[in-house]
């Protein structure tokens, strides 16, 4: 059990789907070395099926009793989605009548696959997003359905790592992930996820996804510290909920649900008073019970807003500046190497050397003379290893 | 002049072996006879050498002990069959290797770019010690008195995975050097079958194999059925015998305890009554924690389950699981699948339930929390160690 415990809270309502965490995400962690299809942060459209593909019936986490539940393993093409190019050199190159823009795969599904669809009819339809992170969860599902413990949660801030010396590519925790937030790579036939950003968060820096945040919808910091905001969200005025707390593995990403939501017509187009669009049954299945309170108490601070009054929710809310938003502390980590006796680069010690692999290694060829990955540097070696023989 | 004296010495033990009944069967049944030679030994199955050397058919069955959580896997299990392998050893002065065959019709390579397929594989397990007075490892990777070297052949598309772990039981496998290994893994597209041929010295930094008779035991993985890790097929303890080095008949005594086994085709004399065993293992709550067959009662993951344990345990392993619990002290899957829900940490973490381990902890020192049956009887032991002998059945598992 972790001693501190970093979370992160994400207000809902002010999420306008625009994919810049997703990108920054990818860019800093998983367009290369068999992480291309893994999206370790996505933003999905609900309802709806999400990535991957119906994640929440995927099985996994914890029954009423406390015992890992069984669950599935996501199908790469039918249940992530191929990651594609289009055929952009040939429409550029030549003449452009013949040759008309096309994916160089037949896609079924992908990361975004069912954005901005929703559910309902005209003029009730209706949707919101869901941005999702690894949730560094309490009582993690991968980590217990690990058979070779190589999943550890890490003492200092609860931050969910994958060991990739220890993992042996047997895919239980993927089963064991609720969430199914952590990702098989085939290409070097192990387990990884989300890290939080951890090497920046050591340095006092937020995650990525996080900062680069352009509706600034996210809070960073430590649970235990009082006077971060994200303890005032999440403890002081209980807004900010878990996705999916029935899952069991006491997740430490929280969500301040929806509440802006447009109002409800009538068959004349009218406004219909006090009905909300979003059915209250679908936020209670996706927050808990605890919803209802949340939405109370967030409907009551904005009415204070409304008549003039002071609400330190409103304007944490607000989030009018990114220190106040995220209190991490560079001078504990400092603390905690120190006392490790590790100095500089060491830091990066328990991340393997392929998260800081540049983008521009070579291009190798797959199998099936297809080019799939770029070179990745420890299994070369293991090669030339194996000719020295 | 010293060797013939040797040669000698073994053509007196072998008599005295082959005058013994139950040793029979023994022999014929859980003994690899390897085939010794003065030249290079191939690792190409199709070398003639291969056909020189004496075939034993191996059962290995499939792995319930413990349950693992992949939906998809889990449904398959009560619908699998157990393998039929077909296994062989040669040796000379430097090396030795062993050739395993077994039938697969679905030959499945773990693809370079999907998520959820998996590889056919197969792996050999050496206990690191044994001969007389050395009692037998757990036959799932050993446990923490008994390591055991373990060689691992996968079908991974796009490169050779041979891997060489020293292992202490579930979770524990450490990764050792493969110079001096060599694996090869075959499939014949006609015959539907698998051939793999491992290859190692007699003698290496983990184990010393130069004996007249050494344990051995196998594992298969069916792909298609999304096996991997602990979700494979085994077989209990084998024997290779290299004719070359001295039996030592109080070994011989030891590992032949308790024969015939549920998969031999001729039994013969069994050492108790196996009705007597099932009531035996009713009345003395063995239920309360084991699976096995009808008994299905016990918390999923609070024991190794047992429903196939007379396919993959030696007798003489079953009887000093019995009476001595606490010399084969099996490492607990992943103890964080279980949680208990109260008294939550200010984080909301729960504590694990530790009614699902397996052993405690005093002085450091670790105890199965499986009580030693000393006050039983030798004969109710005996019928004890025969009722879990007839028990190889997985239909009932969830």
């Amino acid at each position: 059990m972790a001693k501190r415990q970093l979370a992160m809270v994400m207000d809902l309502n002010k999420c306008i789907g625009c994919q810049t965490c997703t990108v920054a995400c990818k860019t800093q962690w998983t367009n290369r070395n068999g992480r291309e299809y893994m999206y370790w942060n996505n933003v999905e459209t609900h309802p709806g099926a999400g990535y991957p593909r119906n994640w929440m019936e995927a099985g996994g986490g914890f029954d009423d009793q406390g015992n890992l539940k069984d669950g599935i393993i996501p199908d790469m093409v039918m249940d992530y989605g191929v990651p594609w190019d289009y055929n952009h050199d040939e429409i550029f190159n030549s003449s452009a009548d013949e040759f008309v823009l096309s994916p160089n795969t037949d896609p079924v599904w992908g990361p975004n696959w069912d954005e901005d669809v929703g559910i309902g009819d005209w003029p009730n339809s209706y949707f919101f997003y869901i941005p999702r992170i690894c949730n560094h969860c309490s009582n993690p599902g991968c980590l217990a359905a690990c058979p070779r413990e190589a999943i550890f949660k890490r003492e200092q801030d609860g931050i969910v790592l994958v060991d990739l010396e220890r993992c042996q590519g047997y895919r239980y925790c993927i089963a064991g992930c609720p969430y199914k937030k952590i990702y098989f790579n085939p290409k070097i036939s192990k387990s990884e996820k989300c890290i939080f950003c951890f090497p920046r968060i050591e340095k006092g820096l937020p995650p990525a996804c996080a900062h680069q945040c352009v509706g600034r919808i996210r809070f960073v910091g430590f649970l235990d510290d009082e006077e971060s905001q994200v303890y005032k969200l999440v403890h002081k005025y209980k807004v900010a909920l878990p996705l999916r707390p029935d899952f069991g593995t006491q997740p430490n990403v929280y969500y301040v649900p929806p509440v802006l939501a447009p109002p409800k017509f009538d068959e004349n187009g009218k406004p219909i008073e006090n009905e909300q669009r979003l059915p209250m049954e679908y936020l209670e299945k996706l927050f808990g019970p605890e919803v209802h309170q949340a939405i109370k108490t967030l409907e009551e601070e904005m009415a204070k807003r409304e008549r003039g009054e002071e609400s330190e929710l409103m304007d944490i809310l607000i989030a009018y500046n990114h220190a106040d938003m995220f209190r991490l502390d560079h001078n504990y980590y400092e603390k905690i190497a120190a006392e490790q006796g590790l100095k500089g680069s060491e830091y990066f010690k328990i991340v393997d050397v392929r998260y800081i692999q540049g983008a521009n290694t070579k291009k190798v060829e797959g199998v099936f003379g297809k080019v799939y990955f770029e070179t990745q540097p420890a299994l070369k070696k293991e090669e030339e290893n194996k000719e020295h023989h | 002049m010293k060797k013939t004296l040797k040669a000698a010495v073994i053509g007196v033990t072998a008599f005295f072996v082959s005058a013994n009944a139950t040793t029979d069967g023994f022999f014929k049944y859980e003994v690899i006879d390897a085939l010794q030679i003065n030249e290079e030994i191939s690792t190409n199955p199709n070398n003639p050498l291969w056909e020189k050397a004496k075939s034993t058919e191996v059962t290995l069955y499939p792995q319930v002990s413990v349950r693992l959580n992949d939906k998809k896997a889990n449904e398959l299990i009560p619908k699998k069959e157990a393998v039929k392998a077909q296994v062989k050893a040669i040796y000379n002065d430097k090396n030795i290797a062993v050739y395993i065959k077994w039938k697969d019709n679905t030959p499945s390579v773990q693809p370079p770019f999907t998520t959820n397929q998996f590889a056919d594989g197969v792996s050999i397990e050496f206990p690191n010690k044994f001969g007389k007075g050395i009692t037998l490892p757990y036959v799932g990777m050993g446990d923490e008195n008994h390591p055991v070297t373990v060689y691992l052949q996968k079908n991974v598309a796009g490169r050779d995975y041979q891997k060489v772990f020293v292992s202490k039981g579930f979770g524990s496998l450490t990764e050792v050097d493969t110079k001096n290994v060599d694996i090869v893994m075959t499939y014949d597209e006609k015959n539907k079958e698998w051939t793999a041929v491992f290859k190692r010295p007699l003698t290496d930094e983990y184990t010393d194999l130069k004996a007249g008779l050494v344990p051995i035991a196998f594992a298969v993985w069916d792909g298609n059925q999304y096996e991997r890790d602990g979700n494979k097929s085994l077989s209990r303890w084998k024997f290779i015998r290299l004719n070359k080095f001295e039996l030592d008949k109080d070994y011989v005594e030891y590992v032949s305890w308790g024969v015939p086994y549920v998969d031999w085709p001729e039994k013969g004399e069994d050492i108790g009554d196996p009705e007597n065993g099932k009531k035996l293992f009713q009345q003395n709550g063995c239920a309360a924690c084991h699976r096995a067959a009808e008994f299905q009662t016990a918390p999923l993951g609070m024991a190794p389950d047992l429903s196939d344990i007379g396919g993959i345990a030696n007798a003489i392993y079953l009887k000093e699981s019995i009476i001595n619990p606490n010399d084969v002290i099996i490492r607990n899957l992943n103890i964080n699948r279980h949680y208990m829900k109260t008294n939550p940490d200010r984080f909301k973490a729960y504590p694990n339930n530790s009614m699902y381990e397996w052993y405690i902890k005093t002085d450091g020192k670790k105890q199965s929390k499986m009580p030693a049956f000393t006050h039983l009887q030798e004969q109710d032991i005996n019928d004890l160690v025969a009722y879990l002998k007839t028990l190889v059945d997985w239909k009932n598992f969830k």
